[in-house]
Parts: C-alpha cells; structure tokens; sequence
C-alpha cells in the first residue's frame, strides 16, 4: 500500500491527477479486497496441511481404531462442517472459502477411508470422477478461480485416464494425427470464444488458459512430439478444417463483444490457418508457418490490449528464432567467431523486439482511440 | 434450507448413500473362503494393502480355449463365472450355480475383481511374505453379493484370522 501511496503522489506532483482525486484512489483500494493477500495464502497454506495430515492418518491405517468408529468420525467430520460453513459464508468469506477447500480435501479422505475399511478394489481414476461428481455442486457456492482450476485438471485428468478417454483420444490420434496445426487452431477457437464471457468464471477462466496454453503447445509440440507435418492426409480432415475456420470467422463476424479492430485480427489469425490447412507444409517450411502465426498472435494481443500477453508471446516467438537459429547454426558456438555472431543475432532480436513492442502499443492506441 | 447447506450436504449424503450400499451388500453376501497368492504395491489413496490373487487354478474351468475354437478367444475377455455349489469355472451361468463370483476368462484363465486388501501398515511387510509362503495356507473370507460381487473380509493364515496369527506369532 505504501508503494501505491508513493506512486499517486508522484503522479500528483507531475499534475496527471489532482490531491482530491489521489486520497479517492487510495481510499477505493484499501477497501478493495485483493485476490491474494497474505492472511489468505497461509491460511490455505494451513488448511492444506491439516488436510493432509488427515489423509496420512488414514492411509497409515488406523489398526487399533474400529472400521465403524473411523467411519462415523469422518462422517461426523463432513456433517459438522456442512453445518459451520453456511453460518460463515457471508460473514467471513475468506475463511469460507478456506473451509470449503478443506472440505473438499476430506472428500477425498473419505474416498480412501471407505475404500480402505471395504477393501475396495477401484481404478485411480475412479475415485478422481468420484470425487468430482462429488465436488462438484460445491463449485457453485465460490468465486475463487483456484477452485475451478483444481476441479478442471482433476476432471480432465480422470476422464483422459479412463477407458472412455483412451478410446477417445486414439479415435483423435488415428483420425487427425497429421493435424497437430488443427488441434492448435481448435485451442485458439475456444479460447477467443471464452475471451469476452464473464459469467461462470470458475469455469471459464481455467478452460480459456488451458484452451490458449493448448494452441501454442500444438504449434510447436505437434512436430516436435508427435513428430507431425502439417500435411493433411485427407480430404475430409482439409475440409473439417476450413469449416471450422470459416464457422470460427462468421462468429467473430457476428460476436457483439469484439470491436472491429479485433475482428480484422481475429480474421487474419483464421486467414493464416486457413492458408496453411489448404497448402501442406512440408518438414522444412513448417517453422514459417509456426513464426508467422506467433507474430500474428502478437499482432491479435496488442488488438485486445493484452500488453502482458503481447511480451510473453513476444518471448516465444524470440526463443523460438533463437532455437532454430542455434539447430542450423549451433556448432559455430565453438568458435570465438560464432559465440560474436549468436550474440549479435540475440541483441538484434530482443532490439527488433522493442522496436515492435513500442510501435505496436502506439498503432493501435492510436487506432482504439479513433474508434472510440 | 438455504443453498449452501444443500448443496455441501449433498456429496455426504451421496457418501453416506454409497457406505450403506456397501455394507448393504456385504451383510446380506454369502461368506466364502478361497486360497490366494499375493504380491505387495502401495495404493495413494488408502494406505497399505496386499495385492492379491484368488487362486482359481485348482478349480475346473470352461476359460481354456479348445483346439477347434477360434484362437483369438484366448486374449479376449469373457464374461465368467464361479459356482459355489459345484466349485466350477463356467462361462454360462445355470440356475444351479448357487453364489456365485463375477469375473472374466482371459488367456486360459479367470480373473475376479478380488485384488487387494489393506492391512496395518506396521505388519505389511510381515503378512507379504506371509502370504507368499504356501505353507500358511492364505485364504480370503469373502463376502458375495447376489450380483457376484465379492468383498473380503477377512485374511486367513494357517486356519486363523491374520490378527490372530499376528498375535501368535509375536506372542502379544
């Protein structure tokens, strides 16, 4: 808080803002409850760890305790909280929402009791859908992001292990294994769909990360890891293709919530993958297609005001150039020559970087403000 | 009710929906004894068990495919079923087959859904290679449920419930 008080006293010393309007800053944030602050990370921090105290008591076997007496104690456990927490819920909503996660961890103990009293014989991932058809309708009592992060990866986890999702993703791998392009394009589809939605955030914000997380991973990890091309075999998997981008492009027509600078953006990202679905790319030329649409997933962030996710990309696209400047060029790096030039190459980039960060930043506020 | 209590009583009642189920089931089973061979792995979520193997090679079975069968059946799984009243393996079960145990025959062999029970974590190690030695004689008391479903309920060794045996052989 002091550093934000330092900072609108800088701010009023070079008049952007008047005294009056400084003291109503700081007096709208202090009564601002932040995301993090420090009593709510160690109180989870606490309640995690008396969690897990609880689950190792239970898998370290309770002998001398009986089965019936270890089961009434959890169940008596679950009832009195379900009882406490709504009596806390709007009264102290931190430790309501500090509660709840612990309860939601002595689902889980109560899981591996039950299977352990029983001698349940049961798939991990059994127990990980269990549970979250279990936490489930609890989800709706938070606001807090975190939850809908833990729920997500352990939903998405379970199923990707079950049966069900082995099945699915070998029908995936079979149908579009030369597709890793489309996979990527699918991650961006569903991320800028998400981007403007703000209800359901619990539910939202994580499939949106992991929706982008996914369209990069499969831009660079589809050849890397799967060691994929971007050919696409068939003619159905073309055309599923340039269906999905034209159906991704009528959207972004349509969609209210983007003005028309993010549309034109939005338009040349479905454009530049289009392109590529219609004309394969053999192993060499792949690394172009893969810079040209990082360079425009920074040219899309700047158009949505996203300046933090301009610079991560911005050092993605860098590395990516550095890596396959160092795959061609790497054994110079044993002469003294060869260390001057890579040197070079990487202060060149990060300058080019620069460069484009600041005329980027004006364009297009230039651009936001003539719109407005 | 307002919407928080429902909705965090919900999950226990589900819970307490599924203990009842269980025990529902194991009490109204039919107890069974039958030999085992056992190996030991760590579960993350229950603490230690033996991992082990009813061993049902003694008892007749329809599972072995025949020379005229088709020799893809082998690594297929069938459905299967132990009979009590007759002690047989067979792969269609007659209303003579009393309780009866649920599993599936894969490669010449039936396989239940019996497979762990959890022990004290302090006597593991002990009750391991217990179960190893042939001389004990590892039986597991079972529990079957109408719907062939087996629990166990119980490890004996040398004729005795394990505790017992424990007791014994520490001398307790």
């Amino acid at each position: 808080m002091s550093s934000f008080i330092r900072k609108t006293q800088n701010w009023v010393d070079k008049g952007l803002i008047t005294q009056q309007q400084a003291q109503e800053i700081i007096a709208f944030e202090k009564d601002r409850k932040p995301f993090l602050s420090l009593f709510s990370i160690i109180l989870f921090l606490g309640v995690f760890s008396i969690a897990c105290g609880i689950a190792a008591i239970v898998s370290s076997n309770w002998y001398s305790i009986p089965s019936v007496v270890k089961l009434s104690g959890m169940f008596l456990i679950l009832i009195a909280m379900a009882g406490a927490l709504p009596m806390i819920e709007k009264k102290r909503p931190v430790g309501f929402d500090a509660g709840l996660f612990f309860f939601m961890l002595l689902l889980f103990a109560a899981i591996g009791l039950v299977g352990q009293v029983y001698h349940l014989r049961s798939d991990s991932y059994k127990a990980f859908l269990f549970w979250s058809g279990l936490a489930f309708p609890l989800l709706f009592l938070t606001k807090r992001v975190l939850f809908g992060w833990i729920w997500e990866i352990i939903f998405v986890g379970a199923v990707s292990a079950s049966p069900w999702g082995e099945r699915f993703f070998r029908f995936i791998f079979d149908y579009f294994r030369a597709s890793p392009l489309y996979f990527s394009f699918l991650g961006v589809v569903v991320f800028f769909c998400l981007f403007r939605v703000r209800k359901a955030a619990l539910f939202v914000v994580p499939l949106r990360t992991i929706s982008f997380v996914l369209g990069v991973w499969f831009l660079f990890c589809g050849r890397n890891f799967y060691l994929l091309y971007d050919t696409m075999e068939t003619n159905s998997i073309m055309l599923l293709s340039c269906v999905t981008a034209f159906g991704f492009a009528a959207f972004v027509w349509k969609y209210s919530g983007f003005n028309l600078q993010e549309k034109q953006a939005l338009w040349i990202i479905a454009g530049l993958y289009a392109l590529f679905f219609l004309f394969p790319l053999s192993k060499d030329t792949v690394y172009f297609s893969e810079l040209l649409i990082l360079i425009a997933f920074i040219f899309v962030a700047y158009c949505f005001r996203e300046e933090k996710t301009a610079r991560v990309l911005g050092v993605i696209t860098a590395f990516r150039m550095l890596s396959a400047f160092f795959a061609l060029f790497g054994s110079l790096m044993y002469t003294g020559i060869g260390m001057i030039c890579s040197g070079l190459m990487i202060l060149g980039i990060a300058y080019g970087c620069y460069k484009a960060d600041g005329y980027l930043k004006q364009k297009l506020t230039a651009g936001g403000q003539a719109h407005e | 009710m307002n919407k928080a209590k429902i909705l965090l009583f919900l999950p226990v009642f589900v819970l307490l929906g599924w203990v009842i189920s269980v025990q529902a089931m194991i009490s109204e089973g039919t107890k069974m004894e039958l030999p085992i061979r056992g190996y030991d792995p760590r579960d993350i979520l229950a603490g230690h068990y033996l991992s082990v193997e009813v061993n049902f090679d003694d008892y007749p079975s329809e599972c072995a495919v025949k020379e005229d069968q088709n020799k893809s059946l082998r690594w297929q799984k069938r459905d299967a079923f132990f009979c009590s009243s007759s002690g047989r393996i067979v792969l269609e079960r007659t209303a003579d087959c009393g309780a009866f145990i649920k599993g599936y025959c894969q490669y010449n062999r039936f396989h239940s859904n019996i497979s762990r029970f959890y022990v004290p974590e302090r006597a593991s190690l002990v009750l391991e290679r217990a179960v190893r030695n042939r001389d004990n004689d590892p039986m597991l008391l079972l529990s079957v449920a109408k719907n062939g479903q087996a629990y166990p309920l119980d490890l004996i060794l040398q004729g005795k419930p394990f505790k017992e045996w424990l007791e014994l052989r520490h001398g307790k």
